[in-house]
């Protein structure tokens, strides 16, 4: 073996190992015809048009096959929709519980905090609606509006002296994080959202609203005491949330669904599993939440790359 | 499918006979004149997607001085996509042409 060939083994070293397992014999033997295999070598080296072909082909080759792409792609904008979904429902949820406080005999709380969580509220279920009609830029500002609310929940998660904000604690912003950043990079003007049924969120506000509404008619009703209240109504939003993509895990498994809803239900899964991160290490409650958590984020994602279009553009024909 | 320019002439290569790849390099060099000079990786990139969508395949495969050849042959798919494309480039030069000739006749009587 030769300097030249040595030297060009290498470049073709870019590409993936599969695809060099059925093609770098032959494409040694095309380049050194090409290159006139030269007997003294010495010095030689494929020049930089001949690099940057093998580098362009590797990125193809990477990138996979153009059904590929456009399957993480269509993950993207799931991830968007689905995250938007989710706090569009919680925010649907938050205004119908605070329209329905006065059933309760009480006066709404109108301090300057709830009149941002409402207002937040309002905004988030904006973002989501101009999402599904199409309204791309619109959908961005609110939803970047929305945004900062639990980034700066996560910033002044630590009021005691001396508690200094640690990396974890700007875990709690990830699930609300990701799906902005996905809604920046999937979507560009025009570009419509997958179809949802219009009552898919008046469903969705109306379950999480359910929840929250008997959680607090049973503390009110005497029927569970301020510690136990506090608890069950700080995680039965995550409770519901968590299983809601949990089914819809399932629903997509077995209807044979295709890739993308698969793996955007493993991040958005992921992104809470990463929320809750901090609660293992605070209480034992919430730990089968975080196992059936990961257990989701791991199947679904493992399920999704298996039905991803192959990777391989090309059946390397040998006979 | 979208043919390219590297494509339809590779293609155009293998209408003959069986090549190998530096022989589709040889011959698309001579086809266009020398304005094509296909660099390896872009002739198994061009391979590869004229394989996937059937247009080639492989011929057979031989050992020189432990040297691995393969070569490829045109497929009836490949030899109609190829006639396709030609006519659509051939209908878009003679469409062309008229509009220049026009543009001459145009110019001459201006």
């Amino acid at each position: 073996m030769n300097l030249l060939e040595q030297r060009y083994r290498f470049v073709l070293r870019l590409l993936p190992r599969w695809y060099r397992a059925e093609r770098e014999e032959e494409m040694v033997t095309a380049y050194l015809e090409y290159a006139g295999e030269p007997d003294d070598a010495v010095g030689a080296r494929p020049p930089w048009g001949e690099v940057a072909s093998i580098a362009g082909l590797s990125l193809r080759l990477r990138l996979g096959s153009r059904a590929r792409v456009l399957a993480w792609g269509d993950t993207v904008r799931l991830i968007a929709l689905i995250g938007l979904f989710i706090s569009a429902a919680d925010g649907l949820s938050g205004l119908l519980s605070w329209a329905a406080v006065p059933l309760f005999g009480t006066d709404p709380d109108l301090t300057p905090q709830t009149l941002v969580v409402t207002a937040v509220s309002a905004i988030s279920v904006s973002a989501y609606v101009a999402l599904v009609r199409g309204r791309v830029l619109l959908a961005k500002v609110c939803a970047t509006g929305v945004l900062l609310h639990p980034v700066a929940e996560a910033l002044t998660a630590f009021p005691a002296p001396g508690d200094a904000p640690t990396p974890s604690g700007y875990l709690p912003a990830i699930p609300a994080l990701v799906p902005v950043a996905a809604l920046y990079l999937g979507y560009r003007k025009g570009r419509r959202a997958p179809h949802v049924p219009w009552w898919a969120l008046p469903l969705g506000a109306a379950l999480l609203t359910g929840l929250g509404l008997g959680i607090t008619g049973l503390a009110l009703a005497g029927l569970a005491d301020l510690s136990v209240f506090q608890v069950l109504l700080l995680i039965s939003g995550s409770w519901t949330i968590v299983i809601a993509i949990v089914v819809a895990a399932v629903v997509c498994a077995v209807r044979r669904s295709s890739a993308a809803p698969l793996l955007a239900l493993s991040v958005v899964a992921a992104t809470y599993l990463a929320s809750l991160t901090p609660e293992l290490f605070r209480d034992s409650f919430s730990h089968p939440l975080i196992v059936v958590l990961g257990a989701t984020v791991i199947t679904t994602a493992i399920a999704g790359w298996r039905r991803l279009p192959a990777a391989r553009p090309i059946e390397v024909a040998t006979g | 499918m979208n043919i390219t320019e590297p494509m339809f002439l590779a293609l155009t290569a293998l209408v003959d006979r069986p090549r190998h790849g530096y022989g589709v390099v040889q011959e698309v060099e001579r086809l266009s004149g020398g304005r094509v000079q296909l660099k390896i990786g872009t002739l198994y990139g061009v391979l590869d997607r004229l394989s996937a969508e059937g247009l080639v395949e492989l011929d057979r495969e031989e050992v020189q001085r432990g040297r691995l050849r393969r070569y490829y042959r045109l497929t009836d798919d490949g030899a109609a996509a190829l006639q396709a494309e030609a006519e659509r480039v051939a209908a878009n030069a003679a469409v062309a042409r008229t509009r220049l000739r026009a543009r001459h006749v145009a110019l001459g009587g201006a």
